[in-house]
């Protein structure tokens, strides 16, 4: 049974007395002089390294601006000193995800850390919007060394506002050369503005037609989601029931950031949400700065429900007008985060939902628990 | 491309940056990528909904472990499955739990309460999964789909593709079998067990050819067979809806999405690719019907999502391949369907039965499902 001492103004909760066997150890609480312990279910599987958040490109609607100007980066010793300590806390760690930014920008230090996590026994993953791809000899020694360090799995990201900085001819190279070397890789285009095919180009390329018939490259669309008003029109079906899901994120991931923050989630809207932001990585405390968030329950609603259907039950009739337009389950959690009045309704009507939603939690917890151990 | 474009991209990219960066047309804000004071320091502003200040115990969160044993008792002691069925409310407050109307319709819960049931227990016990997911339905465990819709969308999604689809199919060729081949061939590809074969392929599309008539518009080569043109229209499919939960980290088909995805009879949701060092060789032998045209009706997926679970948590694997079979037979179903209604391909309509049979036994084989109900 979990022990839990909560400051009341932050909500910080802090836990302690481990008893329950079926739980993992969550390292580095060394303030408290002792292990914690959250449930399997709650602790994390992925962890986000957000290398930099400089780009090769400057997509109008990047979410983090970024750009060949923007600075702020991790370096190479403290990226492998950030997945050390995750696998050390979160035993449950599986897969290390390298995205920005541009991730490949850092080139040997990336590969590096690729190594690395081979090495522990992590899966990994690079997000790239395949620059290094401009030639079929740049892509090709590229994909080798990712080969060579144990890459998992490539995803490309491409559409209309990233072909304005990478050519698709850079796609096809680095996505083909990637599987050549035995890498698989998804490529994700945005949604489309009306008239063009991208994705027929990709599909129809001599190179990854044969690749794609073969499953060693993938292809989906994501939702576009807009940053400013000079946004284009663009063709999108958004199944709104899914929206409406809890968010696996919370709870379920854990990010470090270029500025060497800790951030609850990898939605596209972290660094607009200063709420998502756990606080600033000390080299021993990402246990604490990750059980923090237990202490707040706005997290374990999240994770329930989802900002969607918060935003739904709290606001009632008035939600409609909140959400119109939303097309993305990070723009849900912008609008409730950004929108005063959905602030004010939580902060006021929060305690009502609290037996249910904590009720919810717990038992998926635990069910989830079971899961993994069965 | 030589270093000048390089370089001029990068000019370019250099000097625009700043005009973004400065405009007004932010909709959220300056986010703390350019600006890092942005959310900084400001922990009186933030939106914290603080647990302590619910009027519960300090201690709330403790307990997990009491519910741990509530579900360990409730799915294998019949004594206390027995009492949550008959009354779940009041069993989930004898734990100090919420036992409100609201809570007893998640979807957890109910799934819970559903497997409590001594109907549904038995059902399982005897393999009787018809009857299982009857009684799903009507729990609101498992949402009652239109039949029609899947089908639809799938047309839909492949009209508006099929120029596309067309070019990359080859030329016509014409073979036909004797009736005793023909079963020879049936019974062939119906042995349960493991990966498709490229002769397994060839089989499925000789019976198609012959016992089922049908004739594939402009196609000869084997990879332009039913099967091929099905998994060209996967693709298709698959870019036709975008993800609302797409994420920097960027996704998994199959992981993040919650897509079930079967790559060479292993899902890849519930089983993650064993990692020892080397690439992992993706979807080597591709399954032609693996959830993917499911994702045109989302209230599927979260049916079979909720099926696995529940397979899960009774260890029935027998209901995780029967689910498997379920996903593929309704999948070939639409897309023969589709592909006869938009003339892609040409099957009397008597004749379907047969050529839908034969497209889900390779399927099955290909995702190494059993075809029979045997395990």
């Amino acid at each position: 049974m979990w022990g839990a001492e909560t400051d009341r103004n932050s909500g910080k909760l802090s836990l302690r007395s481990p008893s329950e066997t079926s739980s993992r150890r969550i390292r580095g609480s060394h303030h408290l002089g002792q292990e914690m312990v959250v449930p399997r279910s709650c602790s994390p599987h992925t962890l986000t390294i957000l290398c930099t958040y400089q780009c090769t490109a400057a997509c109008r609607q990047c979410c983090f601006e970024s750009s060949p100007s923007v600075t702020g980066r991790l370096s190479k010793g403290i990226i492998l000193a950030r997945i050390a300590e995750a696998k050390a806390a979160f035993p449950d760690l599986t897969l290390v995800v390298f995205s920005g930014g541009e991730a490949m920008m850092l080139k040997e230090d990336l590969y590096a850390a690729i190594r690395y996590c081979s090495d522990e026994g992590l899966l990994s993953r690079v997000v790239s919007n395949d620059y290094w791809g401009k030639s079929p000899r740049t892509a090709r020694i590229a994909a080798e060394k990712l080969r060579k360090a144990g890459l998992s799995e490539l995803n490309i990201s491409t559409g209309a506002d990233h072909l304005e900085w990478v050519p698709l001819d850079s796609v096809v190279n680095a996505a083909s050369s990637a599987a050549e070397c035995g890498i698989f890789s998804l490529i994700t285009v945005e949604s489309e503005c009306s008239g063009a095919r991208i994705v027929d180009q990709l599909v129809t390329s001599e190179r990854l037609s044969p690749l794609i018939k073969q499953g060693r490259v993938s292809l989906q669309s994501n939702s576009w989601m807009p940053f400013n008003d000079r946004a284009d029109d663009r063709r999108q079906s958004i199944e709104v029931a899914e929206m409406r899901r809890g968010c696996a994120q919370v709870l379920g991931a854990v990010v470090v950031t270029p500025h060497d923050n800790l951030s609850a989630c990898c939605g596209l809207a972290l660094e607009h949400i200063p709420e998502l932001r756990l606080g600033r990585c000390d080299g021993s405390n990402m246990g604490d700065l990750y059980l923090n968030q237990l202490g707040d329950f706005l997290k374990l609603w999240l994770r329930v429900d989802g900002p969607y259907s918060i935003i739904e039950r709290v606001m009632g009739e008035a939600a409609e007008e909140h959400l119109v337009g939303a097309v993305h389950v990070c723009d849900a959690c912008l609008r409730l985060h950004k929108i005063p009045e959905i602030r004010q309704a939580l902060a006021r009507r929060y305690r009502e939902f609290v037996p249910e939603v904590l009720t919810r939690f717990k038992v998926d917890a635990a069910m989830r628990e079971r899961l993994m151990s069965t | 491309m030589d270093k000048g474009w390089k370089r001029r991209k990068f000019i370019k990219a250099s000097l625009v940056a700043p005009i973004a960066t400065g405009s007004a047309g932010r909709l959220y804000g300056s986010p703390a990528s350019i600006d890092p004071s942005a959310g900084a320091g400001r922990d009186t502003e933030r939106l914290i909904l603080p647990l302590a200040n619910a009027g519960l115990p300090a201690t709330e969160l403790n307990g997990l472990s009491k519910v741990s044993a509530l579900i360990e008792g409730v799915l294998t002691d019949s004594a206390e499955a027995g009492a949550f069925a008959a009354s779940p409310g009041s069993y989930l407050a004898s734990y100090g739990l919420d036992g409100s109307d609201r809570t007893l319709a998640d979807t957890t819960i109910s799934m819970l309460v559903a497997l409590a049931d001594a109907d549904v227990q038995e059902s399982l016990r005897v393999g009787d999964y018809e009857r299982m997911f009857q009684y799903m339905m009507a729990a609101g465990v498992l949402e009652r789909r239109d039949p029609s819709l899947l089908q639809a969308r799938v047309q839909a999604a492949i009209e508006s593709n099929v120029r596309q689809i067309k070019g990359m199919m080859g030329a016509s060729g014409d073979v036909t079998l004797t009736g005793v081949k023909r079963s020879q061939l049936l019974s062939v590809l119906q042995e349960g067990g493991f990966v498709a074969t490229e002769d397994d392929l060839a089989i499925a599309a000789e019976y198609l050819r012959t016992a089922g008539d049908v004739t594939i518009a402009a196609c000869s080569a084997m990879a332009a067979c039913v099967v091929g043109i099905a998994l060209l229209a996967a693709l298709y499919v698959s870019i036709t809806i975008a993800f609302t939960v797409s994420i920097l980290a960027a996704i998994s088909i199959s992981v993040s999405a919650g897509v079930v995805v079967i790559v060479s009879g292993r899902k890849s949701s519930m089983d993650p690719v064993p990692f020892n060092g080397e690439p992992v060789p993706y979807g080597v032998e591709p399954v032609p019907f693996n959830g993917q045209f499911m994702r045109l009706d989302p209230a599927a997926i979260r049916n079979i999502q909720r099926t696995f679970q529940m397979a899960a948590i009774s260890n029935d694997q027998r209901l995780e391949m029967y689910a498997t079979r379920e996903i593929i037979r309704e999948e070939a179903t639409a897309v023969l369907w589709s592909l006869s209604n938009l003339r892609l391909i040409q099957v009397p309509a008597e004749h379907m039965p047969l050529a839908i049979e034969a497209i889900s036994s390779y399927a099955c084989k290909a995702a190494g499902v059993r075809y029979d109900n045997a395990y």
